[in-house]
């Protein structure tokens, strides 16, 4: 259910401006029918389509509150503003260039220490108990490697 | 030109959320445009509930977003192409539903309106 609702909802969003086109023909239907309509009750055409609009008030602001229904308005102003932040990034080139090359020298460092931090200091070695781990190594009888390192 | 000797004088402005059970209810004789459904409202009213565009096209457009309708461009008896709407199942539903809520805001405003004994 909520597959099939997000589903329609991304395929109108891909299609909206067909949908725009849709809303116009649809308000333009309903102004013709209803001149018909008051042009069959002996209205001349024109006062008719007239008083049409005027009863019907303002198109397009009918419009907006119906295209405000379909419920794109938040992603068509995400996409509003990314377009208004590219701009401005692109104004001062120069400065976006910098703060970007400082914040993935900063992340790319930070992520690099951590890594090996995390590998070396952090993490368990990889075996059951670990703890229990101790390290041989064979010393020459007779040597002169001093006592305490013995 | 009757409209304008008679100003909306008689008009009951909707309450919030009936304007759904409206349209639901007179889309179950079958669909229609919203021109046609508008009319319906007012005759079956008495010329009481008059819909204005301004709340009728939202008014389908979000009930279609919900699903509760779908849509078809056809073409209407007097020759004008226009856009059909008509119950989904789920619309069904919606109409029963909305038909007991109804229901039960009426008896509990006449319990409330009623006259003290």
């Amino acid at each position: 259910m909520a597959g099939n609702i997000l589903r329609f909802f991304v395929q109108r969003f891909f299609r909206r401006d067909r949908l725009e086109d849709d809303l116009h023909t649809e308000l333009e239907s309903h102004v013709a029918l209803e001149t018909q309509e008051r042009i069959h009750r002996g209205e001349s055409p024109e006062s008719a389509r007239a008083s049409v609009l005027r009863e019907f008030g303002n198109v397009a602001l009918v419009s907006e509150v119906t295209r405000d229904m379909w419920g794109f308005g938040w992603v068509e102003e995400a996409i509003q503003d990314s377009r208004y932040a590219i701009r401005m990034l692109r104004k001062s080139l120069g400065l976006s260039v910098t703060v970007m090359l400082m914040l993935a020298l900063g992340i790319g460092g930070a992520t690099a220490i951590f890594t090996v931090v995390n590998g070396v200091l952090l993490r368990p070695l990889p075996f059951p108990n670990s703890d229990r781990l101790v390290t041989i190594w064979e010393v020459p009888r007779k040597s002169n490697i001093p006592t305490w390192w013995r | 030109m009757q409209q304008k000797e008679q100003p909306y004088r008689n008009r009951v402005e909707l309450l919030q959320g009936t304007l759904d059970l409206l349209i639901l209810q007179t889309l179950q004789w079958g669909a229609q445009h919203g021109h046609a459904i508008a009319q319906a409202i007012r005759t079956r009213s008495g010329d009481v509930l008059m819909v204005e565009t301004g709340s009728l096209y939202p008014a389908l457009h979000r009930l279609e977003r919900q699903g509760w309708l779908a849509s078809k461009w056809k073409v209407s008896e007097n020759n004008q192409r226009a856009k059909y709407y008509a119950l989904t199942a789920a619309g069904k539903k919606q109409l029963a539903s909305e038909h007991s809520k109804w229901r039960l805001l009426v008896n509990a405003m006449a319990g409330v309106l009623r006259p003290a004994e």
